[in-house]
């Protein structure tokens, strides 16, 4: 099992992590998974959350670490956070580092931007 | 009206993918009436409680059993968790406060990857302490409940 499904909206790729947990456990496999997409050529990104309910600080660390592959060539918008894992973002002062959206539509077109 | 009174105790290995089952066994130590955040922080400040064991702990020695019990009595939810790994260094715990949250967001490089989870743990639990003796340590973990 893919631990990220890829769908893509022109030169935008939005990753949606097939686990309903971002933990310890698969952190380290996400991060690769999404590093290899970006070594591809997917530098427009878009992190749909939906379907994630629990990060903990490896799981948060790990989204940190695709920002930085990025290393500001590119894009990476955050959508569809749930509100306690949205609150966690908060609490770690991340929601100022991230571009954080509510829809997977506002977050497609602020990656293009 | 205070909370109903419940104890309850298991183990799990000290292994990363065993975590996730200890939140289930867990959750419902955890009053349902609390808000959604509340709710989160709890299981968010005891899965890094046992991440730190599993990761560091038992870094460089077999997976052993780790111990917990979670008791709720009155407006207090205490969850006591207790291993055989090697013990946290010094004051490590008392020292991870919020500083590492406060990063410039503009520079990229100094954002941290990790470092955070006794930072979270500190800050979902009202009074943490830990203690290792022979062997054997214990982390108490202490929340006040809200009044119902």
């Amino acid at each position: 099992m893919n631990i990220v499904d890829i769908t893509r909206h022109n030169e935008i790729a939005v990753l949606r992590p097939s686990v309903r947990r971002l933990d310890a456990s698969n952190a380290l496999a996400f991060k690769e998974a999404v590093v290899q997409r970006i070594a591809a050529g997917d530098r427009r990104l878009v992190l749909d959350l939906g379907g994630v309910e629990f990060i903990d600080s490896s799981g948060l660390g790990a989204i940190v670490g695709v920002l930085k592959n990025l290393a500001g060539s590119g894009s990476l918008v955050v959508c569809n956070v749930k509100g306690p894992v949205l609150n966690l973002f908060r609490l770690t002062r991340m929601d100022r580092v991230f571009t954080i959206v509510d829809g997977t539509d506002e977050a497609v077109a602020r990656a293009a931007a | 009206m205070s909370y109903p009174e419940t104890e309850k105790e298991f183990s799990i290995r000290a292994t990363v993918d065993q975590v996730v089952v200890a939140a289930d066994l867990l959750r419902p130590c955890i009053p349902a009436s609390l808000e959604d955040n509340a709710r989160y922080m709890i299981e968010l400040g005891f899965v890094e409680a046992l991440n730190n064991i599993v990761l560091h702990g038992y870094r460089d020695r077999p997976p052993g059993d780790i111990h917990i019990r979670c008791t709720r009595t009155g407006d207090e939810l205490t969850l006591s968790i207790s291993d055989d790994g090697e013990r946290m260094p010094g004051d490590l715990l008392r020292r991870a406060g919020g500083e590492v949250f406060n990063f410039d967001p503009s520079d990229l490089a100094g954002l941290p990857e990790g470092g955070m989870g006794l930072s979270l743990l500190r800050a979902a639990f009202d009074q943490v302490s830990y203690q290792s003796m022979d062997g054997s340590n214990r982390l108490e973990l202490r929340r006040r409940l809200p009044p119902r």
